[in-house]
């Protein structure tokens, strides 16, 4: 026997989220229908059970929590997720990310509609129109300690007994889900209440019914087994997905709202539907808050008074400022101690494993040192970020801010043609790519979800400052001040940024009319009550963040830094090798220990370095790909280093660390790697860092996506490679492009 | 109303109750969603706020909060609240006494 499914279904901000975290506890976990990036959460949760022959005991189900909406008529990704799922698809038990689900679909046997009972009338339109439908319903009423906390009371048997189906008052409070959980157990065999019919069609109405019951009505009546006017109703619900076999949820979703409002007689009909069921909505409401006192709630008082500073045309800026603010600097100052601590731990590991291995194999050494346990803190380092990141984002998602910043942002975030969700990720992008791609998650379509997604890499994120710095103290450092008082690169500095920000809203637009062409997204936003958030809910969410990450782009960043690694270390060049043993031999022999002899070793394992990484297949790539290099300024050296720096865009430092013969410790302080930048000529003897080429390369690095841990991150949210091979290829072709036009337009005006 | 035409919800002051006559123009998906979130004929509705640059604007219908943009908005046909319209409501065929006003009744500025 197959574990009965319990599905929870309600409006956005309605608690069914809390009330499914109450019901499943620790056994939750986050699914993905196959193919679409939607995610739904499933866990099971134990009910009491009465059994009809007097017998009693526990039945454990399966609860699936999925996207709320407001209507069956979908209109994103994320409602047909909960279209889909309410009309008999979802996801088969153990297969949630896997590709084989959907082979049987899977009906609930008791359908949740989490109904909030601060905003009645609006919850009950979405119960209006999953009466028509054959669902074994139950209504859950949730908020009713605010409503209660108001001075109000709350009829919930008159509601039960006007709808027709059972309710139960559920509050996030103790005994809400308990609640819930004896009313479930009792309904599992119990059957479905005969539904409604659609409300009665005027007679301008009639005769679109009747035409239209030739087609779909009839397909959607039969595949239903619903009288025909009844499966007409449905027909503007979601019947409109009936295929051409006439099974209901195969298509469901790619319900084309908007190509279904633009049929002839289906307008009128379906503003008349929507009358009507609110009518009806209306009439359940009516008189079930008993409100014993005058005068306003006292929730709605709060919300009132914090939205007169919250949206206040000038107060509201500046709180909006104030959050971004306080989110930038959490990102950026917060999470740096954290991640040096990592990079600490990791480098210390790192010392114990090649203690550990002995030096008989060096390449064993090597791999786990260099390869696994960097490419380990390659993923973990990370963690900060992404955990700051939904920190943040959980607490103004569930406090009901971030509704009120999108209210706030959407003329500018409509003026760059991008949703207004799209902020959070490309502010976050200025800390770093992954964690912001991770949240373009928020933003409901999926054309901009993907834009923001291939354009967010082009935000300068702070991985790009090491290299901004070295190149700015290499070649622009010495520059006079303009004007005597602006230095150089602190002009240079701003204009890095000034162009990734350009790069990114114009290839937002190009992407937006071309490749992903949608039209500016439709704003249609509920402005929640204030709530306070609960620690619990967003401990859930950060750590589910975190655990997604870690497994799922972890591995791929782990297994992209062995391959690295490897192609840095072979094939390795044994001649050199042994020369480097035969030369530290001599030296260690004829020099007695001490400074002197240190600095003598290093000197000739930095020259071996350079050497094995020179003779190394991304060596040998780094020079294959000077020809290609050389319109842009470059030598082979940065072709290595650019090759190298795939794994993080700051490895480009210490690449050219190896590459100069310095060893691998360089950073973009080291004096010792300027001075060798600077006294590094080209063929013709002229200098090879030059302003000019310090200037292409900056561009080449603002705009190239020199990132393999983003290119993990697309993958994942986009689940496939497409997305992420597409981006790599556009940004690398941008940066080449922009890199060509400043060096060959500089030299072309006169600069060398 | 001064100038031609219907009033629209986009053209209201802040803070005053009007009634939703009609949907001016053809549906699709945002506006359908805007029905569905509660701008049907005969719904109290009233403009509260506008963003610093006068676009999007918060309306109260139904007891909710919704912002919306003002094309949007402007395909609304609203006329004044009369008196009557207070046991109208949004549900004039319901005769059951609905509430009414923008806040369900809840608040009557």
């Amino acid at each position: 026997m197959t574990t009965p499914a319990v599905l929870l279904v309600g409006n956005p901000n309605s608690g069914k989220t809390t009330l499914f975290n109450a019901l499943t506890g620790l056994s939750a976990r986050v699914g993905n229908y196959p193919g679409i990036t939607v995610e739904h959460r499933q866990g099971r949760a134990t009910l009491p059970r009465r059994a009809d022959d007097g017998g009693e005991g526990d039945v454990v189900v399966d609860v699936f929590d999925v996207p709320g909406t407001y209507s069956l008529l979908p209109r994103s990704d994320d409602e047909a997720v909960a279209v889909r799922a309410l009309l008999g698809d979802l996801p088969s038990s153990g297969a949630s990310s896997s590709a084989s689900a959907s082979s049987s679909a899977r009906r609930a046997a008791v359908v949740v509609v989490v109904v909030d009972a601060t905003q009645l009338e609006r919850n009950l339109m979405l119960v209006a129109q999953l009466r028509e439908l054959p669902l074994p319903l139950l209504i859950a009423l949730t908020m009713t300690d605010t409503v209660e906390a108001d001075g109000d009371r709350i009829d919930v048997a008159l509601l039960a007994q006007r709808i027709g189906v059972a309710v139960v008052a559920a509050p996030a409070i103790a005994g809400g889900a308990q609640a819930l959980r004896a009313l479930l157990g009792r309904s599992l065999d119990q059957p479905a209440p005969l539904p409604l019919n659609p409300p009665p069609s005027s007679p301008t109405a009639a005769p679109t019914l009747l035409a239209l019951a030739d087609d779909d009505g009839q397909k959607a009546s039969r595949a239903l087994a619903l009288p025909a006017p009844r499966a007409l109703g449905l027909l503007l619900a979601a019947a409109v997905a009936v295929d051409a076999q006439g099974r209901l949820p195969a298509a469901l979703a790619a319900i084309d709202t908007a190509a279904l409002c633009r049929q002839p007689g289906l307008s009128a009909l379906g503003q008349e539907l929507v009358q009507g069921r609110w009518q009806r909505a209306q009439a359940w409401a009516d008189g079930v808050v008993v409100r014993d006192r005058g005068g306003e709630p006292r929730s709605a008082r709060l919300t009132r008074r914090l939205d007169a500073v919250a949206l206040h045309p000038v107060g509201g800026v500046v709180v909006l400022v104030g959050v971004f603010l306080g989110l930038f600097q959490a990102l950026f100052a917060g999470a740096t101690p954290l991640m040096d601590a990592i990079e600490g731990v990791v480098n210390a590991v790192g010392a114990l494993v090649s203690a550990q291995v002995p030096g008989s194999l060096p390449l064993l050494r090597s791999l786990l040192a260099d390869g696994v346990v960097a490419g380990v803190g390659n993923v973990v380092v990370f963690v900060p970020q992404i955990a700051i990141l939904f920190l943040f984002l959980s607490v103004l998602e569930d406090s009901g801010y971030l509704a009120r910043a999108a209210f706030l942002l959407d003329r500018v975030m409509k003026g760059v043609g991008l949703h207004g969700r799209a902020f959070v990720p490309l502010l976050s992008g200025f800390a770093c790519a992954v964690p912001a791609i991770m949240a373009t998650r928020t933003i409901e379509s999926t054309k901009d979800r993907l834009v923001t997604i291939l354009v967010t890499p082009l935000v300068s994120c702070s991985a790009r400052l090491p290299v901004y710095a070295l190149m700015i103290a290499t070649v622009f450092s010495t520059l006079p001040p303009l004007w005597g008082v602006v230095s150089v690169g602190a002009v240079v500095m701003v204009a890095m940024y000034a162009l990734s920000l350009a790069a990114a809203i114009t290839t937002a637009a190009i992407f937006k009319r071309t490749l992903l062409k949608s039209p500016t997204p439709p704003l249609v936003l509920e402005l929640p009550p204030y709530r306070l958030p609960r620690a619990g809910q967003v401990a859930r969410a950060v750590l589910g963040r975190v655990k997604t990450f870690l497994v799922e782009a972890g591995t791929v960043i782990l297994a992209l830094t062995v391959v690295l690694w490897a192609l840095l270390k072979f094939p390795v060049d044994e001649q050199v090798v042994d020369a480097r043993d035969a030369a530290v031999a001599v030296v260690e022999r004829e020099l007695p220990a001490g400074d002197v002899r240190a600095a003598r070793v290093a000197r000739i394992e930095g020259d071996a370095q350079k050497r094995l990484v020179e003779h190394s297949a991304a060596g040998r790539f780094g020079h294959a790909l000077e020809p290609v290099l050389r319109p842009l300024g470059f030598d082979w050296k940065i072709g290595v280093g650019i090759v190298a720096s795939f794994a993080a865009r700051e490895v480009f430092v210490s690449t050219l660390g190896i590459v100069y013969g310095l060893g691998d410790e360089a950073s973009e302080d080291s004096a010792d790697l300027r001075d060798s930048m600077r006294a590094d000529v080209r063929d013709d003897g002229t200098p090879l860092y030059t302003p000019l080429t310090g200037l292409s390369l900056l561009v080449f690095f603002v705009l190239a996506m020199q990132c393999m841990s983003t290119l993990a991150a697309v993958k994942r949210e986009t689940r496939s490679w497409r997305w992420p091979l597409l981006q790599v290829g556009y940004m690398t072709a941008l940066a080449w492009l922009g890199a060509f036009v400043v060096f060959q337009g500089g030299r072309f005006l006169g600069f060398s | 109303m001064v100038g031609g035409g219907p009033a629209r919800l986009s053209g209201q002051a802040m803070g005053v109750d009007v009634v939703v006559d009609a949907l001016d123009g053809a549906l699709d998906a945002t506006r359908l969603r805007l029905c569905e979130m509660g701008l049907v004929p005969g719904t109290v509705v009233r403009v509260t706020r506008r963003a610093p640059w006068g676009d999007p604007l918060e309306i109260a219908v139904r007891g909710t909060r919704l912002v919306l943009r003002a094309a949007d908005a402007t395909v609304f046909v609203v006329r004044a609240l009369e008196p009557a319209d207070g046991d109208r409501g949004a549900g004039s065929g319901s005769g059951s006494g609905a509430e009414s006003g923008a806040e369900s009744g809840k608040v009557r500025p």
